[in-house]
């Protein structure tokens, strides 16, 4: 049991925030201590005259509140810099992935021909299926390996567009869904 | 089912995170839930009715401009009552009042006329009471005797310790015990 007044426990008391082994300190000290009863009695009575003071009075009904935020509410949350630069970043994101489909199908040129060809390096090097198919088609179809170089860079230059397109399509959609969250939200 | 209905069985944190992607309905759906409590709270450290609206739009207009900086593990109702706390003391700095605030004399204009002359009077010293506390302990006995809420809660929204709110709350009790002697009950 506690021995000393706990004058300055009593407000965490009545808020009922203490732990519950000090509130049943706090109530068996309270049983044999009339001048703490009293300083509880006090802050009862405290709390009920602050209640005396009533809430302000609604000047406008929620709908007409809501509205009037609304009004005041700019066209965006704000963001912190860094992502607004990322945002612009991924907004013109096509332009980088068509710069970098130019640069790849440029490179796949050079490579099929240039690699291929100019410096009379077998079109195997190159890689593809149509280069191991030349065993057999050396014989049947003349200039074969130039053929085989066109085909593997044609390839090539398909998968790349491919993958080029899925990325376009995946960024379209992203845009389309937040076109679509903006529009939902008015 | 309509959107708005939809939203109602929302958490905080679903809207909050629907905002930030710019979803005003959901943001309409917070306003809803917290209006009077921000209303109240911002009514409780201004103790202007007129004050209080504008003040309390403003502080919804600063939640949505800031929701980047809301932890969908805190609160939000923690968040926007600091939130709100602030937007009605820098209101009141805007204000520049020709006499000091606790001294106006003016009646409380929440109350009816219905009101009992001893209620009101009782009403008028507990608002004149409050509002002559120091901001940082009204704050905390705002949040505590007419929000309702925990130290813990109370903690997070004005970002200070536990044991900060309790000093504080029993500062503003000690104080208010003395300016209202005269209405507690011995």
């Amino acid at each position: 049991m506690m021995n000393r007044h706990i004058k300055n426990l009593i407000s965490a008391y009545m808020d009922g925030e203490l732990s519950p082994r000090q509130q049943l300190q706090i109530d068996e000290h309270l049983e044999s201590c009339a001048e703490c009863r009293q300083a509880v009695e006090q802050e009862q009575s405290l709390s009920s005259l602050l209640a005396a003071w009533p809430a302000p009075p609604a000047r406008t009904s929620p709908a007409v509140f809501t509205s009037q935020v609304r009004l005041r509410l700019p066209r965006t949350p704000f963001e912190p810099s860094w992502r607004r630069h990322l945002r612009t970043a991924w907004r013109y994101a096509p332009l980088g992935l068509a710069a970098m489909w130019a640069f790849g199908q440029a490179a796949l040129l050079v490579l099929t021909f240039a690699w291929a060809a100019q410096l009379n390096l077998p079109v195997e090097l190159g890689g593809g299926v149509f280069g191991l198919l030349s065993p057999w088609m050396e014989g049947i179809l003349p200039g074969w390996e130039l053929l085989a170089a066109g085909l593997n860079g044609l390839t090539l230059s398909l998968g790349l567009s491919l993958v080029a397109a899925g990325l376009f399509m995946g960024w379209f959609a992203s845009q389309w869904i937040a076109h679509k969250n903006n529009s939902l939200g008015g | 089912m309509t959107v708005t209905a939809a939203l109602q069985g929302w958490t905080d944190a679903e809207l909050a995170a629907a905002s930030l992607s710019g979803d005003r309905q959901a943001f309409d759906e917070l306003v809803c839930r917290y209006r009077a409590g921000v209303v109240g709270v911002v009514y409780r450290m201004s103790g202007d009715p007129n004050l209080a609206e504008e003040a309390a739009q403003e502080a919804f207009v600063r939640a949505w401009q800031n929701l980047h900086s809301y932890k969908t593990s805190h609160p939000f109702r923690s968040w926007v009552y600091r939130i709100a706390i602030n937007a009605a003391l820098d209101s009141l700095r805007q204000q520049t009042p020709l006499v000091e605030l606790e001294n106006l004399d003016l009646p409380s204009p929440e109350i009816v006329p219905e009101d009992s002359l001893e209620e009101q009077e009782r009403a008028r010293a507990v608002r004149q009471a409050v509002l002559a506390l120091p901001a940082a302990s009204r704050a905390v006995l705002v949040l505590r005797e007419y929000e309702g809420l925990t130290y813990a809660e109370i903690a997070a929204a004005l970002d200070i310790p536990s044991g900060t709110v309790m000093s504080r709350l029993s500062y503003a009790r000690n104080l208010l015990r003395q300016s209202l002697a005269a209405y507690l009950e011995t």
